[in-house]
């Protein structure tokens, strides 16, 4: 009987300490989410910034090698041009 | 042992020049079918590749070709420009006059003196425009003319007109505005039509400007026109690919076709390879046997097509080590 009560007391012990402890854990995760959530749509937002700043530098680096092909293009054409002056200009 | 042979060649080679930019060579002994020189120079922005070209005795086709990647117009300061002066003799009877059309060059075979070593004289050449070409074949030279007088062809004539240009008067006499310069020999070919003359435009040699006649550097032809007899052989040659031995070992030498024959060598690759097939199977079994070509090195000459002689054989192993065991 004496063996069983201790038993019993022990088992009661067990539980609310699990429970307070079960408690605590669940309040704490509550809050560090909160704080994870608020850092996560901070990061999403400065990913997002990022993502559209990478996309205006891509635009414009698209953009000047655009230009850097349009003037290789004339460039080559001058000196095709060129060339061509050149050799009627030695025709006979 | 080849190697050595080849090295000591090309080393020798420099022995063979009579003078800095020397047009004349000692004809290489049999075996040899490469003679002359390819050297690199620093160059300064104040040249221009057309200035190198001539003090060199260098065609502008070639100097270009060889230089792909140096501005014709404005070279930087301490640039390096390659000399494009060893060449391959055409596979030809070695007599008289060869022109080949495709690279733009006439070697002169002339006949032996008494005593002495027989030479070759090689010198860059302008050619016949699209539609103008030089005819090919076997001619001699029927008369030379110092100073001559100009009668521009009527096709000429009807071209600069359709051009909207002013014709030329019907006879220019010799003087500076003749297209001839001052030395001109007649060749025997199409009626006697066809010159081999100097220039006022010095800058066209080596390039397709004329009306079918073959143009040279003023001091190339004044040379020339004092060493060429008159009933000289001419045999005018298209031959865009080229090879030669030196001693055991087989080089080619690649020239961009002629634009008229652009179809004819649109699978240029295919061609090379017939072409030295054809070569090695001409040469005899043995040689056929003998040559493992280099496909990586062939690749690369047929991609450059610089006009500068390639050695694409492999070392034959074999004898290398019966010489050297």
């Amino acid at each position: 009987m004496k063996v069983n009560t201790q038993h019993s007391i022990r088992m009661l012990t067990l539980a609310v300490v699990s429970s307070a402890f079960i408690g605590l854990t669940g309040c704490a995760t509550t809050a560090q989410f909160e704080e994870l959530q608020t850092k996560i749509n901070a990061v999403a937002s400065d990913a997002s910034s990022a993502k559209a700043d990478a996309a205006a530098a891509n635009s414009k680096a698209s953009e000047a090698l655009n230009i850097a092909d349009e003037a290789n293009k004339r460039s080559l054409a001058t000196e095709e041009r060129l060339g061509r002056a050149f050799n009627k200009s030695m025709y006979k | 042992m080849n190697k050595l042979l080849i090295i000591f060649f090309l080393l020798s080679s420099n022995f063979f020049i009579k003078s800095t930019y020397a047009e004349t060579w000692t004809l290489p002994p049999s075996g040899v079918d490469i003679f002359g020189q390819t050297k690199t120079i620093k160059v300064s922005s104040k040249d221009t590749l057309l200035d190198i070209a001539r003090q060199y005795d260098i065609g502008q086709a070639e100097i270009l070709l060889a230089n792909p990647n140096v501005d014709r117009w404005l070279p930087e300061d301490n640039d390096e420009v390659i000399l494009p002066s060893r060449y391959i003799i055409p596979n030809v009877d070695r007599k008289g006059l060869v022109i080949n059309l495709a690279e733009m060059r006439v070697y002169y075979f002339p006949e032996t003196q008494n005593g002495n070593k027989p030479v070759v004289i090689t010198h860059p050449v302008g050619i016949g425009r699209m539609d103008w070409i030089t005819p090919l074949g076997t001619s001699k030279i029927i008369e030379k003319k110092k100073d001559p007088t100009w009668i521009p062809p009527k096709s000429l004539q009807l071209d600069r007109i359709a051009n909207g240009e002013q014709p030329y008067p019907s006879i220019v006499p010799p003087g500076p505005t003749n297209p001839l310069g001052k030395h001109a020999m007649r060749l025997s070919i199409a009626g006697g039509s066809y010159l081999i003359h100097g220039t006022i435009k010095p800058f066209g040699v080596g390039m397709r400007v004329s009306a079918g006649c073959i143009r040279m550097y003023p001091e190339d032809i004044e040379a020339l026109f004092n060493k060429i007899p008159v009933g000289t052989q001419v045999r005018v040659i298209n031959e865009p690919i080229k090879l030669g031995w030196l001693f055991d070992s087989l080089f080619i030498e690649l020239h961009p076709p002629l634009e008229e024959d652009q179809e004819k060598y649109q699978d240029y690759e295919r061609k090379v390879i017939a072409f030295i097939n054809d070569f090695l199977a001409s040469q005899g079994d043995k040689r056929m046997q003998d040559i493992e070509i280099d496909q990586e090195v062939l690749k690369q000459a047929i991609h450059e097509k610089s006009g500068i002689p390639v050695l694409v054989s492999l070392p034959d192993i074999e004898n290398t080590l019966a010489i050297n065991p």
